[in-house]
């Protein structure tokens, strides 16, 4: 509040210097006046701009929680009375459509956000791990390539931004998060487009796609599908071969996720929770791209060079789950292959004493 | 008893400490962190001058904040606060959380301040057994004084209470009615002892506190709520009885520690 007053005062001060210069100079005060009222005409503009954008849905979009429902932060916990969490898990996109606990027995929360690195998750543990009863059970849901590091930018640290307490943003973002939060017409041409949608009125929430109990794929758009997202990853991570050898790069980045991932184990076993690795199954589509070799290199091997027992359960094996019906499409599940699945999992963890 | 003075302004404050020092309270809890530290040392010592209160009755516990860790320069810290709250030393310095990699310098620099007088007392607030095993380890020289956490019939924390009476270390125990959530309100067996001895259920927890030992810092911002949580002292609870409130634990923690403190 005090720094807004502060402006105010700047505001007003710098007028009366600019209304004193135009009367020194033009002997009259009309220029002046007709160059504060321009000021504050494009102050209110610019203003009214910025708010358009900060509460446009795009603008929530860039948030892992806007509405503060999805981790129990100082907002989330004020407002709900349940503590003692049996499980959490977290993960990437294909974490966050895997796991639907609203039909399961147990307090229980998916920490995915979709799009969120080991790093992430990491980072997400020590900020909200206190929702977990004493020996809670943590699913670290591994990813075709969770073994390998991915670079990210400004924009995935502004997605934690208002979720994650400060600290835990690299340094190098906080002061341009910080603004983009105040200020998101610095995004510039998006904030633009941002502004124009919300005018012509197209700036509606993105349809939930996960939210169908079947694939509003076909066969053909299915295989298409795969291809593309193996493209994706091949150039994402300069992958000639998912059958040959890790490229230089990607072994460098191995490293990195070994040692990220014994401290989120360690984390997370000095505070006496359960880890357990969950590997989601994938449709038949996309698992012929994953062959035996493909998860040796990618996967196993990773687990064994973590040189932690920690159990697995991989549901990526086998063809329990290769009803295209169970996804929307080739690689993430539907809303009810999530609750088919999730159920499956609390079974599995029950019968190994986890739950 | 302590009360609490976070996140009050001046108005409410003022009302809320008179009303408390005219029915017997004299401990006050406040920290950096709830952004008053200023207004408690204003209203204090107004209220002192109005009702005549000399400040060897006060207690006043303040708290350094995880900022002011990374910062470090901690001597610098309890002046800053010994500013705010005009006084010229604090009854308890309480390190607010044990920040990850800082907490047990921290603490060193914080038995020297205590070597200065500035702090009568010094301790932390929300430590598992986990932080003080390393601080231990680390070495100390000065043996806590305080220590403060949640607790109440909901999170009784056996191991930290034994922990500190074992070691001499005096209890505040925040959150002590747990917010009178719902599950405190409608618990049968603090229904019953509200029944029993004609007491409100805030009274009979927060005789539970004094008769286990650990000094409840609550808060309230209406003053008839006051005169109710100090008439606690006309009435005893039996062993049983003391043992049928600890069994509400659940080791329910209403205020999520790793949310304040990344890494706890
Ligand atoms: N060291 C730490 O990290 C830490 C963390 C959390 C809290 N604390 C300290 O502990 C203090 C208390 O914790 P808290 O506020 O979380 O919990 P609390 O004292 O258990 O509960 C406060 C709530 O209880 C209500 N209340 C008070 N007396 C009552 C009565 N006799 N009957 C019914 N309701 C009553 C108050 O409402 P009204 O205002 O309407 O009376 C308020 O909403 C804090 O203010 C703070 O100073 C320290």
């Amino acid at each position: 509040m005090k720094k807004r007053y502060y402006a105010v005062l700047i505001f007003l001060l710098l007028n009366i210097a600019v209304q004193l210069l135009c009367m020194t100079v033009f002997c009259s005060y009309t220029p002046g006046v007709i160059l504060i009222i321009l000021e504050v005409v494009s102050l209110a503009v610019l203003f009214g701009c910025n708010r358009t954008v900060r509460t446009s849905n795009w603008f929530k979009g860039l948030h892992a929680d806007p509405e503060h429902e999805r981790y129990p932060d100082n907002i989330w916990y004020r407002k709900h009375d349940e503590r003692n969490f049996d499980l959490i898990n977290l993960g990437s996109n294909s974490a966050k459509y895997a796991f639907d606990y609203t039909e399961e027995p147990v307090r229980a929360m998916n920490w995915s956000s979709g799009s969120q690195t080991l790093i992430d998750d990491y980072k997400l543990m020590r900020n909200f791990h206190s929702i977990l009863k004493e020996r809670g059970t943590v699913i670290i849901t591994i990813m075709p390539f969770t073994g390998i590091n991915k670079q990210t930018g400004l924009t995935d640290a502004f997605k934690f931004w208002k979720v994650l307490d400060y600290t835990q943003t690299d340094p190098q973002y906080r002061i341009k998060c910080g603004l983009l939060e105040r200020f998101p017409i610095l995004f510039g041409m998006a904030a633009v487009k941002t502004i124009v949608k919300v005018v012509i009125g197209r700036d509606g929430r993105a349809a939930d796609e996960a939210d169908t109990d079947r694939n509003p794929m076909s066969e053909d758009m299915l295989k298409a599908h795969a291809a593309r997202m193996i493209a994706a990853w091949k150039h994402e991570f300069s992958i000639d071969s998912l059958e040959g050898p890790l490229t230089d790069q990607n072994h460098e980045g191995r490293e990195i996720r070994i040692a990220v991932m014994r401290s989120l184990l360690d984390f997370i076993e000095e505070r006496g929770y359960r880890p357990v690795f969950v590997i989601p199954p994938v449709s038949s589509y996309l698992k012929e791209y994953f062959t035996d070799a493909f998860q040796e290199i990618y996967i196993y091997s990773y687990l064994k060079q973590i040189e932690r027992s920690v159990p697995i359960l991989d549901y990526m094996k086998g063809d329990e789950y290769d009803d295209k019906g169970l996804y929307f499409n080739s690689y993430y599940l539907n809303r009810r292959g999530a609750r088919i699945f999730t159920h499956r999992v609390m079974a599995d963890l029950a019968g190994m004493g986890l739950l | 008893m302590v009360m609490s003075t976070n996140y009050m302004d001046y108005r409410l404050m003022k009302e809320v400490v008179a009303a408390g020092l005219k029915c017997g309270f004299r401990a006050f809890d406040t920290a950096r962190d709830y952004g008053n530290e200023d207004i408690v040392g204003r209203v204090l010592s107004e209220c002192m001058r109005e009702l005549h209160i000399p400040r060897e009755e006060i207690f006043i516990t303040t708290k350094i904040g995880n900022s002011q860790q990374i910062l470090g320069n901690i001597d610098r810290q309890i002046e800053i606060s010994l500013k705010n709250l005009r006084t010229e030393y604090v009854d308890l310095w309480l390190m607010h959380w044990p920040y990850p990699d800082y907490y047990i310098e921290t603490y060193h620099k914080m038995e020297k301040v205590y070597h200065s007088g500035k702090a009568h007392a010094i301790g932390m607030a929300n430590y598992r057994l986990r932080h003080f095993e390393r601080l231990f380890d680390a070495g100390i020289e000065i043996m806590p004084h305080g220590v403060q956490y949640e607790c109440h019939p909901m999170r009784t924390a056996d191991e930290i209470l034994s922990f500190c009476k074992n070691n001499n270390i005096a209890v505040q125990a925040y959150s002590p009615i747990c917010r009178m959530i719902p599950e405190i309100r409608n618990a049968d067996c603090l229904k019953s002892l509200s029944d029993k001895y004609h007491k409100t259920i805030a009274q009979v927890i927060l005789r539970w506190h004094f008769q286990r030992g650990t000094v409840p810092v609550f808060k309230s911002t209406k003053p008839e709520r006051l005169r109710e949580n100090i008439g606690i002292f006309d009435f005893n609870l039996t062993d049983d009885e003391i043992r049928e409130v600890s069994s509400l634990n659940q080791d329910y923690k209403y205020h999520l520690e790793s949310a304040s403190c990344p890494g706890y």
